[in-house]
């Protein structure tokens, strides 16, 4: 008897790891991926955001250069005016997603409509790019999976879902705290990390029952410029201000005084 | 001194303490010499302090890399979607080597285009995926086609040939780039085609490299080959050993030195074994051999005594010539040189050390005895010769002075040349890539303007693109890029206008949005007060590229402007304003035309300066009403009209109402003609937005459609013949373009003297011909340098030992000549001087003069006193040790030649018959001109009455 059960039982056994095998992924995926519509629900929490940033942009061998801007948020739409330097002083950018962009240039008097498609090429001199900054809302883009985690965060591996996702892969340090990145290292298809984003010093405020966040120090370091390195230093936050959808309209980018 | 030294070796306990601290020495040398670091590093090679060079630096430094590695991708189809896939993945990882500054690939060149269904521009990566159908493949093949700056430059016309831009980083080491670049693109694209290596980075670790493995290669058979040479010679087989065993030593402590002084090895001291064993071994022969005569008719001390004291002045001098002549490498303003002359010289004096002191305490300890000594048949006919020379001195004295003479005026032609192509043979690796590059590409060598100047002023932009069509127009150029282009380009996307914009606000906003480009780093500075045309040219040859660099620097200093200042085109200078309009537009137009390979003659370009000045063609108020109709039915409309309802279209009545005012209409005018056209269709807030709106556009589409015309009417004129299709519109386009420069209100004069307005910029040429230049004159100058300090320091070595300036200048004579007679054949064969071949000198110099003073030393008259019996017996008595010596070095210096490295092939072969040459002029030279019975005195030479000689006036007698 024995001796028939033996192999039944080894069967079993096999098959029970490969389902434990196979279905333990599956379960890291469900709980990174909950874990990333979280974090974008977290991100996304205010019904309107308005800061003003100090940009540092420092590079090897040169010196630091600083950019001064406005920006609102609503709805995923992001309106970016520049105050400073005087060469860009009233340049606006509207961002409707990561590849549709408006254009105001105050020396050409028009308003330029930019479609934007796999394009990283950083923007204005800083380590960002357009697809950076406007990606806010993860799981439209990747699936992650929980790779490991501490007291104080989870680190997620997240591979592209969608054909304009910027990288091909992402690493995300969350904050057990806030549910918001800490870190984010961009991977190219190759494996190389092409970027790293940190997020620190996150400030909360009630926005109507709903906590939200943000970070008062925003830096990323470009590994392919020689470690370009963009600070966001933020300056003033405000949030649901109540602001008009008609602010993120082409009329008022060229309007607006 | 040397009796004293001599007493003291035939010590045995001397002699032992000497061969024990000899072999410290050595133990210790070797142990130090595994510590010696390698340095590959190629730059080590330029020449300090030399101006050019440090200019060159200085915008390398500043650019962030002016080495351009270009790696050509030969293949059937370029746009395969296989290739492009491993073009994408090369193109990916190259980017990520920390030792490249930058790569361009059609794989990530960005791109912009209209949209024409939302307005406004699509950006993003050219290629933004791979093709995975033929369908696809054609789609991408079409597209990339009409990029003009694309085609020529990353893909070739025909579609088969695919370059990947490498800028090496300016810190980086080019020879490590190369090759991490070469792993990298044979990863991903070895499987699918044939991969060239073109520009400097590799074709410099290509000589370096064949150098090298050459070096390695053939040096132990080259050593084997003196070796064996010696042993045959010398029929002494331990005596042979004692000599090599010492230059062995000798080779150590050199080395040892080295990483005692933290210099590290180097390609060219590669060759130090082949001149130690050469050159350092023959000190000990003639000592040994010295020692085998005497030790015949006298004990063993006795011998080393009379041997030393013989012999060792004579060694002595000849150590120290060969040591002068490397010692003159230290004047060398290139630092492996320097390293290299430094320690050879020091190996030689160890091995000159040893000689007198290791060989004789091991002769002593031994108790060697050697061969019995014989005049070999080759001495005595030797002998036999040397008195014939002597009886024809005239004859021989002529047919010297004509080989002088022709020597002299070849060796005029010697070019100092700093010639890449002249270092790799006709079918290597370098020379297919540079083929393949200028049948696909125009070539792989850059030269660049660098320009000096506020870059966001937009005059300074116009005459930089002035200078950069001119020089475009020059026959070697294929290529022109900088940065006025790319600020077009930016224009293009943010205006519709593809040129430098008039406004410096333009020019300032349209740097920051470009400024996250890195390839704009290679155009120009960070703070845009520096700028960098960077130039094409479709030959390698340095001759041709020298001719090409300085028409292209005769052109700058005639063209370019320093001191400027900006007018009103309707001011005082009003007529010079205009012409010098017309002459950008004209040359902008030439230059396009060029470029697109539309054909242009001389002829017609008279025609085109005139045509320019009297174009009137007007613009199609139909062009102008479709432009404004799309900007108003497009996504960047400020406001959404309604919808077209029939021939009903609320956008067409804006346009047509609008266009009827003509250009430049007022403010309250465009309002009115909106409100016309639909003012009873909407409220005032849109009217007004509407014609706020209007006012950029429409003015840009007048502009526009004006331009064309006139483009159209210039093309007509002249009678230019345009590519059919896309190519021709497009080159039609860019002539509207051009002519708009034409509405320039402003434009730039140069300044009058003391204009207190003027604005400065300058520009001048540099790049790796200058690199190249400054190299060649650099040395030029190292070889006069070291050639005056080994010369003086050996004339000075002969007459102290002859103690007279003829005789010291006798025994100089035949290295001058064998000089006259190498640098003659260079001359006559267009070897050029380079860094290798600049050495050449000063090694025939060292070592060539060792024969004259061994032959000299040995003048001593016979029992019959003629000059001719002198001449006979001195060189039966060193004959065969010269013969031997050059045809040892001979034989070393050819087995190097033997390689695939054309430096070592020319230094090799130059030298092994410099051998040759120094020992023929020896023994020609010193019997016609000699005019003394003896060159040195008796006791000082120590073997008073020596019976070989009289032997050889024997034989003489006989004969």
């Amino acid at each position: 008897m024995s001796r028939t059960h033996r192999p039944t039982a080894t069967l079993l056994a096999v098959a029970c790891a490969v389902v434990a095998l196979a279905g333990s992924p599956a379960r890291a995926d469900e709980r990174g991926d909950a874990l990333l519509k979280k974090v974008d629900e977290a991100v996304n929490a205010a019904e309107d955001q308005t800061f003003v940033y100090e940009v540092v942009t420092k590079e090897k061998g040169k010196d630091p250069r600083t950019l001064k801007l406005k920006v609102w948020v609503k709805d995923g739409k992001r309106l970016t005016e520049f105050l400073a330097p005087g060469d860009v002083k009233g340049t606006k950018a509207l961002t409707y997603s990561m590849s549709q962009i408006y254009v105001y240039l105050p020396a050409f008097q028009k308003v330029r409509r930019v479609t934007s498609h796999a394009s990283k090429q950083n923007f204005m001199g800083t380590a960002f790019s357009q697809a950076e900054q406007a990606l806010s809302w993860y799981a439209k883009y990747y699936s992650a999976e929980i790779v490991s985690e501490d007291d104080e965060s989870w680190t997620l591996e997240a591979e592209a879902t969608d054909d304009d996702a910027p990288y091909e892969t992402l690493k995300l340090v969350i904050s057990k705290e806030h549910t918001r990145p800490l870190k984010i290292v961009y991977y190219d298809d190759g494996g190389h990390a092409v970027k790293t984003e940190t997020r620190s010093d996150y400030t909360c405020r009630d926005g109507g029952g709903v906590e939200v966040c943000n970070m008062e120090e925003l830096q990323m370091v470009d590994h392919r410029a020689e470690d370009l390195t963009t600070v966001f230093h933020r300056k003033e936050w405000s949030i649901n201000d109540g602001l008009s959808d008609r602010l993120f309209s082409v009329r008022s980018l060229q309007r607006m005084r | 001194m040397f009796e004293t030294l001599a007493r003291l070796m035939i010590r045995r306990g001397v002699a032992w303490a000497v061969v024990a601290a000899t072999l410290v020495v050595a133990a210790a040398s070797l142990y130090l010499a595994r510590g010696v670091e390698h340095d590959d590093d190629l730059l080590a090679f330029l020449p300090e302090d030399n101006r050019e060079i440090a200019t060159f630096e200085a915008v390398n430094r500043r650019f962030g890399g002016l080495d351009m590695a270009i790696v050509g991708v030969e293949v059937d189809d370029a746009f395969d979607g296989e290739v492009l896939e491993g073009l994408r993945r090369a193109t990916r990882d190259l980017a990520a080597l920390p030792d490249l500054a930058h790569v361009l690939s059609l794989a990530n060149v960005e791109d912009f285009r209209p949209d024409p269904v939302g307005g406004g521009i699509i950006t993003g990566p050219l290629m933004s995926s791979i093709p995975r159908t033929e369908a696809e493949e054609a789609a991408l093949r079409d597209k990339v086609m009409t990029r003009d700056h694309v085609v020529g430059n990353m893909v070739s016309e025909d579609g088969r040939g695919l370059q990947i831009f490498c800028t090496v980083g300016y810190e980086a080491n080019p020879r490590e780039a190369a090759t991490a670049i070469k792993a990298v693109a044979r990863e991903h694209l070895g499987d699918h085609a044939t991969l060239h290596w073109g520009g400097n980075p590799f074709i410099s670790s290509y000589i370096y490299d064949t150098t090298q493995e050459d070096m390695t290669r053939l040096t132990p058979w080259a050593v084997l080959a003196i070796v064996l040479i010696m042993v045959i010679a010398f029929r002494d087989l331990v005596g042979s050993c004692l000599a090599l065993l010492s230059t062995g030593v000798g080779i150590l402590v050199a080395i040892g030195a080295m990483a005692l002084a933290g210099k590290p090895f180097n390609v060219v001291l590669g060759g130090m074994p082949v001149i130690l064993f050469a050159v350092g071994s023959a000190y000990a022969i003639h000592v040994l051999t010295r020692y085998y005569i005497h030790v015949r008719r006298h004990p063993p001390g006795e011998a080393i005594v009379r041997t030393l004291t013989g012999i060792g002045p004579t060694v002595f001098a000849a150590g120290g010539t060969t040591m002068a002549g490397l010692l003159s490498f230290v004047m060398m303003d290139i630092e492996p040189i320097r390293t290299f002359g430094l320690f050879t010289a020091l190996g030689i004096g160890a091995t000159l050390v040893l000689s007198v002191t290791f060989v004789p305490a091991v002769v002593t300890l031994a108790g060697l005895r050697g061969r019995r000594p014989e005049t070999s048949r080759f001495e005595v006919g030797l002998g036999r010769a040397v008195a014939g020379v002597r009886r024809h001195r005239v004859v021989v004295g002529v047919l010297l002075a004509v080989v002088a003479v022709a020597g002299g005026v070849f060796s005029g032609q010697v070019e100092s040349r700093m010639d890449p192509q002249a270092f790799y043979s006709e079918g290597s690796p370098p020379d297919r890539a540079d083929a393949f590059m200028r049948e696909y590409f125009g070539g792989s060598q850059f030269m660049q303007l660098h320009v000096r100047g506020d870059m966001r002023d937009p005059h300074a932009l116009r005459e930089m693109e002035r200078l950069a069509d001119r020089i475009a127009l020059l026959p070697e150029v294929t290529g022109v890029i900088h940065v006025g282009q790319v600020i077009a380009l930016g224009n293009d996307a943010m205006g519709n206008e593809r040129r430098v914009p008039d406004s410096r606000a333009k020019v300032a906003l349209l740097f920051r949005f470009l400024s996250g480009q890195r390839s704009l780093r290679q155009l120009v500075s960070d703070e845009r007060d520096e700028a960098l045309v960077q130039i094409r040219m479709n030959t390698a040859d340095a001759g041709e590229s020298e001719a090409f660099l300085e028409e292209v620097e005769a052109l700058v200093a005639a063209e370019a402007v320093e001191d400027y200042v900006v007018v009103d085109v309707d001011g005082p200078a009003a007529e010079a304003a205009r012409r010098r309009k017309l002459d950008a537009v004209a040359t902008r137009i030439r230059a396009l035309a060029r470029d697109r390979g539309v054909p242009l003659d001389e002829a017609r370009v008279d025609e085109l300066d005139e045509a320019l000045g009297r174009l009137d063609a007007g613009a199609d108020a139909g062009a102008i009403e479709d432009a404004v109709v799309r900007y108003l039915r497009g996504d960047e409309a400020l406001v959404p009209l309604p919808e077209a309802k029939g021939d009903d279209d609320p956008a067409r009545e804006v346009a047509r109402e609008v266009v009827a005012l003509g250009p430049q209409p007022g403010e309250d005018a465009l309002q009115e003609a909106v409100d016309r056209a639909i003012g009873d269709d909407v409220d005032d807030v849109t009217v007004d937005d509407v014609a706020f709106s209007l006012e950029t556009p429409l003015e840009e589409a007048w502009r526009q459609a004006g331009s064309n015309g006139k483009a159209a009417e210039l093309i007509s004129a002249i009678g230019m013949e345009l590519p059919d299709g896309e190519a021709g519109e497009r080159y039609r386009q860019a002539v509207a373009m051009a002519l708009l420069d034409l509405r320039s209100d402003r434009v730039m004069l140069p300044a009058p003297e003391g204009a207190e307005d003027a604005r400065h910029m300058e520009a001048r040429v540099t790049g790796v011909p200058i690199l190249h230049r400054g190299l060649s004159r650099s040395v030029t100058a190292n070889q006069l340098r070291s050639l005056g300090f080994a010369l003086t320091l050996v004339l000075l070595i002969m007459t102290a030992l002859f103690r007279s300036l003829w005789s010291g200048l006798l025994a100089t004579l035949p290295t001058a000549l064998t000089l006259l007679v190498v640098y003659g054949t260079m001359g006559a064969f267009d070897v050029q001087l380079d860094i290798g071949t600049s050495m050449l000198a000063s090694l025939i110099i060292g070592a060539g003069v060792d024969y004259a003073v061994h032959l000299m030393a040995a003048w001593r008259p016979p029992a019959a006193g003629s000059l001719e019996g002198t001449a006979a017996c001195a060189a039966e008595r060193t004959g065969g040790a010269i013969a031997t010596n050059a045809f040892a070095v001979c034989a070393g210096f050819f087995v190097l030649t033997l390689g695939d490295a054309k430096p070592l092939q020319n230094v090799g072969g130059l030298t092994a018959a410099a051998m040759i040459a120094a020992a023929l002029t020896t023994f020609l030279a010193i019997p016609a001109l000699a005019r003394k019975a003896a060159y040195t005195r008796t006791a000082e030479v120590g073997v008073a009455a020596d019976e070989d000689a009289e032997q050889a006036e024997a034989t003489l007698r006989t004969a």
